[in-house]
């Protein structure tokens, strides 16, 4: 049994999987505090994590029915996210493996988001092309092997989920933006104005700040009265910008790469529009439960049952890495 | 709990790292490791080796920990994180008990518990919490006595005052606060020692400190910040 522990943003999450990709524990607990701020405050994620991280471990054993006893791996997300809320997550899981003598396999979170098809009951296998999209990441890579992750393109500015909460912001909406903005959006015309999509830009990098720039100056042109009249239209518009912008990107990678196999990961794959546009795409398409596509633990031990566990002699001292601080080791590995 | 009578101190909140051990019969050890000038704390890399060490110099293992003491701080924020989660997870791992305490308890047991220098007498803990500004602790009594602790902060051009206030001259002042305002609390009549060690926690009085706290729930024992953090809600921004 693998005991993961992941605290990289604002949900401090613990799971127990075992070596066959069944989950027999996947512990979220979000923190819900960041919404009154209009997005995550670092210092308050870093709090409310060291007040229930190992309470949320406890938790997982509990839901599983099992007790350390039974636990023969621990996991944990070493990085890229908030350092200070890393920080909880990897001390917990450091000091459970080394006062209970147990290997600790250290896992990068995004390929937990690449992996996290390959839970059971999906059991989505490689090779495939994955999609991840969530408030912190946008990327397309290709998957051929657990161990063999190539990064195929990105984005240039924002993630896909924070244009979504820039957009929804604009449009009046609370933060997290997604379920506003997607609820807003399905009382209006897609087709009513014409947002870019880079669609005429080659590769397969996206970008979303000309996206954004242009529905605040779509805005400002309608006028106040106007442009509350017809919010519904100009949400459901930018959702469809959003969602083709990232649909154009997986056509090519999948044409590229000759592969007709797509994994979706990521809190934006919660996105009914964009699940229903890239499930007409002509391949096999695996998109987990959303509670396997926003962060979670249970992705991280979908790595760790692929990944050398670190020695012994490093475990107490392995630290974390933040955004943008990613080792070599680890960026080559995908 | 005679079957597991090891006690574990552990505590990040200064830029030192401090884990001690202290086992049946007297045998303690205590372990520190301060960062060089300029460098950064490395509680992360460090705490964890550090606390294996010293239970490994009084002949015990994990297993045998049936009690451990953290420093809840105040101090850095994420340092103080640092100790919290490994104390917890470790109490979690083994069902060890968990105490916490106040930081600064322990450097005022070194400086006026039992048969320190400065014995029952009063004590102001003095630590540097950046911003150009000081973590105060008063122990009227030498030692915390079982009062709640509750640290708080001056500007650094402030300390005077605050020394007026107190009511009773404190007899000594320590931390690395003290040190850095030596002047200011000598020509007040506060004694500052001059060894660094007297302002530097010491992992075995933090587990004396402690000695007397009954153990808490894991949920129960939290970082103490002393300051909120800087965020301000979307509705009171201008």
């Amino acid at each position: 049994m693998i005991l993961a522990v992941e605290t990289s943003c604002d949900d401090t999450c613990a799971a127990v999987v075992d070596d066959d990709g069944r989950i027999h524990a996947n512990v979220i607990s979000s923190q819900g505090i960041h919404d009154a701020y209009g997005g995550v405050v670092p210092e308050l994620a870093a709090r409310a994590h060291a007040e229930r991280c190992d309470l949320v471990v406890a938790d997982a054993l509990r839901t599983a029915g099992i007790t350390l006893d039974d636990v023969t791996r621990v996991a944990v997300t070493r990085g890229p996210g908030l350092v200070g809320a890393l920080l909880v997550g990897l001390q917990t899981a450091k000091a459970i493996a080394v006062a209970r003598g147990l290997p600790l396999v250290p896992v990068d979170h995004l390929d937990g988001h690449l992996l996290a098809c390959t839970l059971r009951p999906v059991a989505f296998e490689p090779p495939f092309v994955a999609l991840v999209a969530s408030g912190g990441h946008t990327f397309l890579s290709r998957v051929d092997d657990p161990d063999r992750i190539e990064e195929l393109g990105g984005t240039l500015d924002d993630a896909a989920g924070e244009a979504i909460d820039k957009g929804a912001r604009l449009l009046g909406l609370p933060y997290p933006g997604g379920p506003a903005l997607e609820a807003l959006a399905a009382e209006g015309d897609p087709e009513a104005f014409a947002f870019p999509t880079g669609a005429k830009v080659r590769g397969l990098d996206c970008s979303f700040s000309g996206l954004k720039t242009s529905l605040l100056y779509r805005i400002r042109d309608l006028g106040e009265a106007e442009a509350t009249a017809r919010r519904a239209d100009l949400a459901a518009s930018y959702q469809r910008a959003v969602v083709e912008t990232l649909a154009v990107r997986v056509e090519r990678a999948l044409e590229q790469t000759g592969l007709d196999r797509l994994a979706v990961g990521g809190g934006v794959a919660a996105n009914g529009p964009l699940r229903e546009r890239l499930g007409a795409l002509p391949a096999a398409v695996a998109i987990p439960d959303r509670s396997l596509c926003t962060d979670n633990a249970a992705m991280i031990a979908a790595v760790a049952r692929f990944r050398p566990a670190l020695a012994p002699e490093d475990v107490a001292g392995l630290e974390a890495y933040a955004t943008g601080q990613r080792p070599p080791a680890a960026a080559s590995a995908r | 709990m005679t079957d597991r009578p090891v006690v574990l101190g552990l505590d990040t909140a200064t830029p030192a790292t401090v884990a001690a051990a202290v086992a049946p019969g007297a045998r303690s050890a205590t372990r520190i490791e301060v960062p060089a000038a300029g460098e950064r704390p490395g509680h992360t890399r460090l705490l964890l080796g550090l606390a294996e060490d010293a239970l490994t110099a009084v002949g015990a293992g994990w297993g045998d920990v049936g009690r451990i003491v953290v420093g809840l701080g105040p101090g850095t924020f994420t340092g103080i994180r640092v100790g919290v989660a490994t104390a917890r997870a470790l109490a979690l791992a083994h069902g060890a008990g968990l105490v916490g305490i106040a930081t600064p308890a322990a450097l005022a047991e070194a400086a006026g518990g039992p048969g320190a220098p400065f014995e029952g007498r009063p004590v102001l803990v003095v630590q540097d919490a950046r911003r150009r500004e000081l973590f105060l602790t008063w122990f009227p009594d030498g030692v915390a006595g079982g009062a709640a602790v509750v640290p708080w902060t001056v500007p650094h051009d402030g300390l005077a005052a605050a020394l007026a206030d107190l009511g009773t001259p404190p007899a000594v002042a320590v931390g690395d606060g003290a040190l850095a305002f030596r002047d200011v609390l000598t020509g007040a009549g506060v004694e500052v020692p001059e060894d660094p060690a007297s302002h530097a926690v010491d992992g075995a009085a933090l587990i004396r400190a402690a000695a007397a706290s009954p153990v808490g729930a894991p949920g129960d024992v939290r970082p103490l910040y002393v300051r909120d953090a800087d965020a301000v809600p979307t509705a009171e921004r201008r």
